[in-house]
């Protein structure tokens, strides 16, 4: 048994991952239910909607880890919060006991998850740093680096200087104007620095259920596309341009020829098609919705701390640890 | 797959010049970045097992001529920034104009097709008025 300062940041730690993980759960369900839904909104809601989704389970996990404890820390220990809920024995951790698995569980997938996420933000950075070296990239009056390759691409990547990029195989095809739309979206993608909130998002997503967390990097990546499509339309100010050359690139990118396999994606809309609808819309959609989603926070972290609560009892009941 | 300086080095040169021997090597690197004979042929080696190089045995020498050509290995580099190492989805390290993957069909491009020039016309209508 850990007793004293060890034993209480390893209760804290056991507290923070079943916390997280009932918070999960609740915010898993709550994602499936109203990812269908989420089109109802404009892009820049949306984006605030998933952030708060993905960010959501990790202060309620901190903020379970204060109602439980704070009966134990304070003077008297019998308050309306502790016969709500409450963790015995804070200071005392025993290692080979349910805390203790969950503990070291949790850290494993933490650590894991981690170590895989910085590998393959260092294995993309090196990449690209490969292609800086081999491309002969030069850059092109409308500010993107132009990389000598038959392919049709347009891209933007870097997590920290990003940069935007342009092969010459797509640039050969576009005219001065449908160049220019490019530009101005994959410029926008680098100076909001989109690689970088992709990649957090991800770091994010990584701990929800795989179906769910890739949904949600899904709708993450429409949104982000559909404000950089917005922001192309203060340089050229026609929304059939912008859709035309999202069309025209998605038609060189698949070396468009006859008939194309049907969709795969997680949408039953196509992202191409409901980025290009956004664009053409005049009704945007509706703004964040603070209150409800103050009100689901609320009932998230009362759920899931009541959720460590039960699951504490329940198996000090069954097994006394 | 991982490169190291020299090895980039190196490739580029054999892109340029075509097949060489470690001797052609060393003798170009030598002045701008020193290092041995050693270094070089280990170097090319490397790059043979990597599949970037092939090799053919020449008296006692070997000599190295690119197995992939330039475009190629930048067309596959793009690739698999693009993508996620394998996985169907893309990358989150990325944002790109469009999507990477062909999977919209005809009826479905006839469709955007359709709606772009309905907002075209009407706003031409709206125009005129």
């Amino acid at each position: 048994m850990i007793s004293g300062h060890w034993g209480l940041s390893l209760n804290i730690l056991s507290i923070i991952s079943v916390s997280l993980c009932a918070s999960l759960i609740f915010t898993s369900a709550a994602v499936l239910l109203i990812l269908h839904s989420l089109q109802r909104f404009d892009a820049n809601a949306k984006l605030g909607i998933l952030w708060s989704v993905v960010v959501l389970p990790w202060p309620i996990s901190l903020l379970s880890v204060g109602l439980l404890t704070f009966p134990e820390f304070s003077q008297t220990s019998e308050t309306w919060l502790s016969s709500f809920a409450h963790w015995h024995h804070i200071y005392n951790f025993e290692i080979l006991s349910w805390h203790g698995a969950s503990t070291w569980i949790f850290s494993l997938i933490f650590i894991s998850v981690c170590i895989t996420k910085i590998y393959k933000a260092f294995k993309a950075s090196s990449k690209l740093s490969q292609l800086d070296f081999f491309g002969e990239n030069t850059p092109c009056k409308q500010g993107l680096i132009v990389i000598e390759s038959a392919q049709c691409q347009a891209f933007t990547s870097g997590l920290v200087r990003p940069r935007s990029y342009i092969t010459s195989g797509l640039r050969d095809q576009l005219t001065q104007q449908e160049a220019s739309v490019v530009a101005a979206h994959e410029l926008a993608h680098a100076s909001t620095h989109d690689p970088l909130k992709k990649y957090v998002v991800s770091l994010f997503t990584a701990f929800f259920p795989k179906s769910v967390g890739q949904q949600i990097n899904d709708a993450f990546s429409l949104a982000l596309e559909q404000i950089a499509d917005q922001s192309v339309l203060r340089t050229v100010n026609d929304e059939t341009i912008v859709s035309n050359t999202l069309l025209k690139v998605s038609k060189l990118n698949s070396h468009y020829v006859g008939e194309l396999p049907v969709s795969t994606c997680h949408f039953s809309t196509h992202p191409l098609t409901l980025r290009i609808r956004y664009l053409l819309s005049d009704d945007k959609g509706r703004s964040f919705p603070i209150l409800l989603f103050c009100s689901f926070a609320a009932m998230t972290t009362v759920l899931s701390t009541l959720s460590v609560d039960l699951l504490h009892h329940a198996l000090e009941q069954l097994f006394i640890h | 797959m991982n490169l190291g300086e020299l090895e980039k080095l190196i490739l580029q040169h054999i892109w340029d010049t075509g097949e060489v021997d470690a001797k052609r090597v060393h003798a170009h690197f030598e002045k701008e970045r020193g290092g041995t004979l050693n270094t070089i042929q280990s170097t090319l080696d490397r790059l043979y097992k990597k599949r970037l190089l092939s090799r053919e045995k020449q008296g006692h020498a070997f000599h190295y001529r690119a197995a992939v050509d330039r475009s190629a290995f930048i067309g596959q580099l793009i690739t698999d920034i693009a993508s996620d190492y394998g996985s169907t989805s893309a990358s989150p390290l990325l944002a790109a104009f469009a999507s990477m993957s062909s999977d919209l069909n005809n009826a479905q491009l006839d469709e955007l097709e359709r709606l772009i020039e309905e907002k075209r016309s009407a706003s031409r209508a709206r125009q005129t008025k």
